[in-house]
């Protein structure tokens, strides 16, 4: 197929988020170099039809497109999303927002939370979250965009969507049939391989049709057709820290003003999700089906819902882990064929974005390099293997003990890497940070303290702080709150910003 | 008769070096509530190693820490802006390139620019890479200004070193310090009693000994208190350095030269009133004693500067490796150093990854040196192995947590060491070389024009220097 050992056709299979982010990916970053791309997908299969919230990551995605904000959440019925609500993890009855933004501000080498610690401790400050825009924005319903100016309280948060994702794939689709993706529809039924490279050659539908290629991109999601059927890279299973391994999907009708803030539930044996977009609002119950039964957690579910459902609760199972191997040879794994990690912090949008970007850096322009395969196998290692720490903090960091469930996570052994972050939290306060890693300290900042891991030592400078800083300090939570007092409600931003046609809201 | 009562403080500092006196510093705007003490150590064989220092921004945030200002560092300690380092002969005497801070090019397309400088290389209208640093053009030219606020103006896109007279920091700080209530012990200190991976109390001079919760090791290479145990020594060959300074009232303050040949290296730079040469000569069948202490924080006591990790001194890695320590330290103060484990492992841990990198940056310049001259490479660690590979086979920059030189000055040394990469970026592919070529040679004029109006450092400096007079008046140290 590679003429003058140039590679000339990417062969994308499957047409889900994955698909159609890697295919608009392509067709604007690489294509320019005179290459075909084709995506194939079945209508049969279907996509797994979930994922509705994102990281802020996103919007550098969609820029690097060119794409029209505006137009692109008006057509996905997307909201603005500041954050995610944490309720009843630490225990039942708690809850706080886990923001894309800062607390506060570090102090002569300081850190915030150190500060807002000492002052706590004098009974002059109560939640830390008074101290970020972002929260407080998302608990009065109110929405502005991030100043650029850095001096600027408003320059210290950034904001994501809660889209429908389905649309999302069919505007990324419009987008890069026009700029020449072919998409052909069609249920892959084998794979030939060449023998003495054991690359990938072609893939042959269910019409007969051979599909040839030079790069495949492995896009089937669970499945994992290509990468794991037929290149044998082994499923590394996470569940022994990520136990939950189901979830019920379905949506409801919006009952009230919509929210910049997506919300997490804990419950009996998992927890539940909320995403409200502008005309209907996504749930969903992840379970451990150990814990639990399908029957009970539909239950949970749609006897919880806020307004009338949309459709009955549909049922998915996965379990949490990641390929050994993300790229191998002539395939490259993108999505759900590459691995999971629950919906928790809505990371695998991210993680999708994350593997396309590695994936341009180390394109093939001929045969492939073992060394860029080496390179993009080992950063999304890195990533999946932080985004799994961050994610088993939310079960781990716990003092619940009124289900099974609870007791089994609250108790099971955790990763070394994730043990050493926890204990240098709470044993001094520090945030162990790493370069790439996705989430950087408010995340962590935000979970321990939300999950009530207040550190045993603080700062030991704190204490010798003025009355002057102090007050200072103690005074900025005024100024935020002034400050998001001034914004209009995240509802009239959107009507008047990016209104989507089958809008239903309340306010 | 009895042994006089242990002199008793919170924290002491052995030593009389540069790291003594700025770790004494640190603690007492730090915690002011404590006693700091600074006892010298009798095997300190010249507490000031390095003539000339070299901060890097890193140290920005910490001098504000310590109440230090560029002004006090240009004034008291014959400090200069250095916006680049042109290093020659390392890679055959032709060999020339300049290392320096910000942005080289501007990225197009989602590809850095030095993908696009390889097109430029390849279509033959490539004038060098530092043509494209607004950092590399001020430093040819002697110019300064500090960066421009505003992040669009062409005029933010770099950043500087500040050359120090060692000594002269070495005492403006034992200055502040001596000011700011630590205590200078007279009595040398003679010894150490450990036990139980702690120290008990200090031997000093004249049958006393010192009683202390903390102690700072910052005895240079004697290494006083924490001696030889887990030092670990690294391949480097061994140096002797001689050097040479002359006074200047002008000259380029902007701009460092290192020149090597095959077994020895030179580094000239300018303070504001001398010029000081540096001449580091091989010696192939020395002892090399460079490394490092595994533990540097153990128990009560952290090792900091050279008693901690010794490394060749071509990116003067003693300061920034002594930022980055008290960075750390200050991060991580223990509020009681009986209980401090997890603050000594997350300083260890991250302490080692900074002499790593540090360790890395000089062994960049020892592999290309041996590949030119047809010598087999040092050891490689495996991060800079996977550096070296993944540079050269698409111009990919790896980067690690924590690392200190920044990615274009990384870039600037593989592409200027001959590390070229086989292909570039495909996201540099799509556009026509001629508006590559077009496009960045508009740029490298727009650098030419911006450096031409701006003013030589001499006149920069001096105007610096009347404000600051103006500011602490006539007996201001
Ligand atoms: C319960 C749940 C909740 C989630 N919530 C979020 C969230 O909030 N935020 C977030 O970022 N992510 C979330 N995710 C993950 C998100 O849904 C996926 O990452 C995203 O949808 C990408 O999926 P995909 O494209 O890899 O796979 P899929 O959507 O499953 O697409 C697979 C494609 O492959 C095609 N295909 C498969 N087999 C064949 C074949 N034999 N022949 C032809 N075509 C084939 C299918 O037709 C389909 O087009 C969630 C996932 C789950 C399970």
């Amino acid at each position: 197929m590679m003429k003058d050992g140039r590679l000339k056709r990417i062969i994308i299979a499957g047409g889900g988020t994955a698909g159609w982010m890697t295919a608009a990916g392509l067709s604007r970053l690489i294509r320019p170099l005179g290459l075909d791309i084709i995506l194939v997908e079945s209508k049969q299969i279907g996509t797994v039809g979930v994922g509705e919230a994102t990281l802020p990551h996103m919007r550098f995605f969609n820029q690097s497109l060119g794409l029209d904000e505006r137009e692109l959440m008006a057509f996905t019925h997307a909201t603005f999303k500041l954050g995610i609500e944490f309720r009843d993890w630490g225990r039942i009855g708690d809850a706080y927002i886990h923001p894309f933004g800062d607390y506060g501000e570090d102090h002569d080498g300081i850190a915030f939370h150190h500060i807002w610690q000492h002052l706590h401790a004098q009974g002059r400050a109560r939640r830390i979250d008074d101290w970020s825009v972002p929260v407080v924005m998302s608990e009065r319903g109110r929405f502005a965009f991030p100043a650029a100016d850095t001096d600027d309280l408003l320059s210290t948060y950034s904001y994501a969507y809660q889209l429908d994702a389905g649309r999302y794939a069919q505007f990324l689709r419009r987008f890069s049939e026009a700029r020449g993706v072919s998409r052909i529809e069609g249920r892959i039924v084998d794979v030939g391989r060449t023998g003495e490279t054991g690359d990938i050659a072609h893939l042959k539908l269910e019409s007969g049709a051979l599909l040839e290629g030079d790069l495949f991109i492995d896009c089937t999601g669970f499945r994992a057709l290509l990468i794991g059927e037929q290149m044998g890279a082994q499923f590394l299973d996470w569940s022994n820290v990520l136990p939950c391994d189901r979830a019920f999907a379905v949506a409801c009708e919006s009952v009230e003003p919509s929210v910049a803030y997506t919300r997490a539930t804990a419950r009996t044996a998992g927890w539940q999700w909320r995403i409200p977009l502008q005309h209907r609002i996504g749930n969903g119950h992840v379970f451990c089906s150990h814990f639990m039964s399908d029957d009970e957690a539909a239950g949970i579910l749609m006897g919880s819902l806020e307004g009338a459902p949309r459709g009955e609760p549909r049922l998915l199972k996965f379990k949490a882990g990641q390929r050994d191997r993300q790229w191998i040879r002539n395939c490259v794994a993108v999505g759900l064929s590459s691995g999971f990690l629950e919906p928790l912090e809505s990371t695998s949008i991210y993680l999708i974005q994350a593997a396309i970007t590695a994936l341009v850096d180390g394109f093939p322009t001929g045969a492939v390099d073992a060394r860029d395969v080496e390179e993009f196998n080992r950063v999304m290692d890195l990533e999946y293997e932080r985004v799994r720490d961050f994610l088993v903090l939310h079960y781990h960091a716990t003092e619940r003990e009124d289900s099974e469930f609870w007791n089994h996570v609250r108790t099971m052994p955790i990763p070394d890497s994730l043990a050493y972050k926890m204990e240098l939290f709470r044993e001094r306060g520090v945030v162990a940070t790493y370069k790439d890693g996705l989430f950087l300290h408010p995340s962590w900042i935000a979970v321990y303290l939300g999950q009530r891991m207040m550190p045993r030592r603080i700062d030991p400078r704190v204490a010798g702080l003025g009355e002057d800083v102090l007050a200072r300090f103690a005074g900025m939570k005024g100024d935020i709150s002034s400050c998001v007092d001034a914004q209009q409600s995240h509802d009239q931003v959107i009507a008047g910003y990016c209104p989507s046609p089958e809008r239903s809201l309340s306010g | 008769m009895s042994m006089p009562e242990p002199l008793r403080a919170n924290i002491l500092v052995a030593g009389d070096s540069l790291a003594a006196w700025m770790g004494a510093l640190a603690f007492s705007r730090w915690r002011p509530e404590l006693a700091v003490a600074v006892a010298p150590y009798h095997g300190e064989d010249s507490p000031i190693a390095d003539p000339v220092v070299i901060a890097r921004p890193e140290f920005r945030k910490l001098m504000a820490q310590l109440g230090l200002t560029e002004a006090d560092l240009v004034s008291e300690c014959d400090g200069t802006f250095l916006l680049a380092t042109r290093h020659a002969g390392w890679t055959g005497e032709a060999a020339v390139f300049h290392q320096a801070l910000g942005t080289f090019g501007a990225p197009a397309n989602g590809a850095a620019f030095h993908h696009y400088y390889q097109q430029m290389r390849a279509a033959g209208q490539a004038p060098s890479y530092g043509t494209f640093s607004l950092a590399t053009s001020m430093a040819l030219a002697g110019k300064f200004i500090h960066p421009a606020a505003n992040p669009r103006a062409l005029e933010s896109a770099f950043d500087y070193r500040i050359a120090i007279d060692a000594a002269k920091l070495r005492d403006l700080a034992k200055h502040r310090a001596l000011a700011a209530g630590v205590t200078q012990f007279s009595t040398k200190v003679m010894g150490t009693a450990w036990s139980d991976g702690r120290i008990r109390h200090l031997l000093l001079d004249g049958e006393q000994s010192a009683e202390v919760d903390f102690y700072l090791d910052c005895t240079g290479t004697a290494r006083g208190l924490t001696g030889a145990a887990g030092w670990t020594g690294i391949q480097a060959l061994p140096y002797r350095r001689e050097t040479g300074s002359v006074e200047t009232g002008d000259g380029n303050l902007s701009l460092a030269t290192v020149t090597a040949s095959p077994d020895r290296w030179t580094r000239e730079l300018a303070l504001r009133t001398r010029r000081v040469t540096e001449t580091f000569s091989c010696l192939e069948d020395g002892l090399a004693h460079f490394g490092y202490l595994a533990v540097p924080w153990r128990g009560n006591c952290v090792a900091l500067g050279r008693a901690a990790c010794d490394l060749p001194a071509l990116h003067a890695p003693a300061f920034s490796l002594l930022t980055r320590e008290l960075g750390l330290l200050g991060a991580l103060l223990p509020a009681d150093p009986a209980t401090a484990r997890v603050e000594a492992r997350e300083y260890n841990r991250r302490a080692l990854t900074a002499f790593g990198h540090m360790r890395d940056a000089q062994a960049l310049f020892e592999a290309a040196s041996a590949r030119t001259q047809g010598k087999p490479s040092p050891d490689l660690s495996d991060n800079l192995a996977r550096k070296i590979e993944q540079f050269t086979s698409r111009g990919r920059l790896v980067m690690y947590d924590d690392e200190i030189l920044s990615d274009s000055e990384w870039i600037a040394c593989l592409l200027g060491l001959g590390f070229t990469p086989e292909c570039v970026s495909p996201l540099a592919m799509a556009a026509s070389v001629d508006a590559v070529c077009d496009n960045y040679l508009r740029f490298a004029k727009r650098i030419r024009q911006a450096v031409e109006r701006m003013p030589d450092q001499q006149t920069y400096i001096q105007h610096m220097l009347a404000e600051y007079a103006k500011e602490t008046g006539p007996d201001a140290v």
